[in-house]
């Protein structure tokens, strides 16, 4: 099964908004950011 | 049937997810790990009008990640599916862009989020919305059922991906559309960090 027109959003920090400072050095560590992704799926099936 | 490790006990990992999101759905004014709400939506820069039309109900517990819509609307007419539909905030800003000829299905595990994402669809007059409590990786939906399938900020918080993706897979119509906003890490996450619920969860 294939996917095409596969596309990326932008990055968004979404943790550096958290309330919590463990969780904002949690996510720095790893590199933990929100992102959207689209994608159609083949016609052939 | 999905061969994947699961680093964690899964059910222990359900019910830790359950009691988080049932905490956003009662306490929206409490502050957790992630940012919620309104204002949230807001920076994001979700979709008006439609975003200003879902009340506050279930906007003040949107927990996602990003913004799904940003890349481009859904349009009228279509079957949109959101996995993990929490309180509702994406999928009765789908359901306004779908119109009264397309259909929204929302599946969801937490029944507190359900029942708020309920509760909105009937205050906006939305008679052509359906809620299943369902685990995302056994969708309760016929193949090829649905059109487009968004989520956000829900597949990363389960184990077995695979599973999911098979089923979006299995229910996605040839031509259909996948668009979705989740969480993208940029470092490898180590095998002891990957058995840590609270990283899960967080």
């Amino acid at each position: 099964m294939g996917y095409t027109d596969i596309t990326q959003g932008e990055l968004v920090d979404t943790y550096a908004r958290s309330a919590f400072d463990d969780t904002r050095r949690k996510a720095a560590k790893f590199g933990a950011m929100g992102s959207t992704i689209a994608a159609t799926k083949s016609r052939r099936g | 049937m999905s061969t994947t490790q699961i680093p964690v006990d899964v059910d222990v990992l359900r019910g830790e997810i359950q009691k988080t999101y049932t905490e956003v759905s009662a306490e929206q004014d409490k502050d957790f790990l992630f940012p919620t709400g309104r204002s949230w939506a807001d920076d994001l820069d979700y979709p008006q009008p439609e975003l200003s039309r879902v009340p506050d109900a279930t906007v003040e517990s949107f927990a996602g990640v990003a913004n799904p819509f940003a890349l481009g609307r859904i349009p009228r007419g279509l079957t949109v599916l959101d996995l993990g539909c929490g309180a509702g905030t994406d999928l009765l800003i789908a359901a306004q862009m779908v119109g009264p000829e397309g259909r929204v299905i929302g599946v969801d595990m937490t029944p507190a989020m359900l029942e708020r994402a309920g509760r909105s669809a009937r205050e906006m007059g939305l008679d052509d919305v359906d809620l299943h409590e369902s685990l995302i990786e056994s969708l309760p939906l016929g193949d090829a059922s649905v059109d487009v399938v968004i989520s956000n900020g829900v597949i990363d918080l389960v184990p077995d991906k695979a599973a999911v993706f098979s089923e979006i897979d299995r229910v996605l119509r040839p031509g259909g559309r996948l668009q979705v906003a989740d969480v993208v890490v940029h470092t490898e996450v180590s095998e002891d960090a990957r058995k840590r619920i609270d990283l899960w969860t967080g």
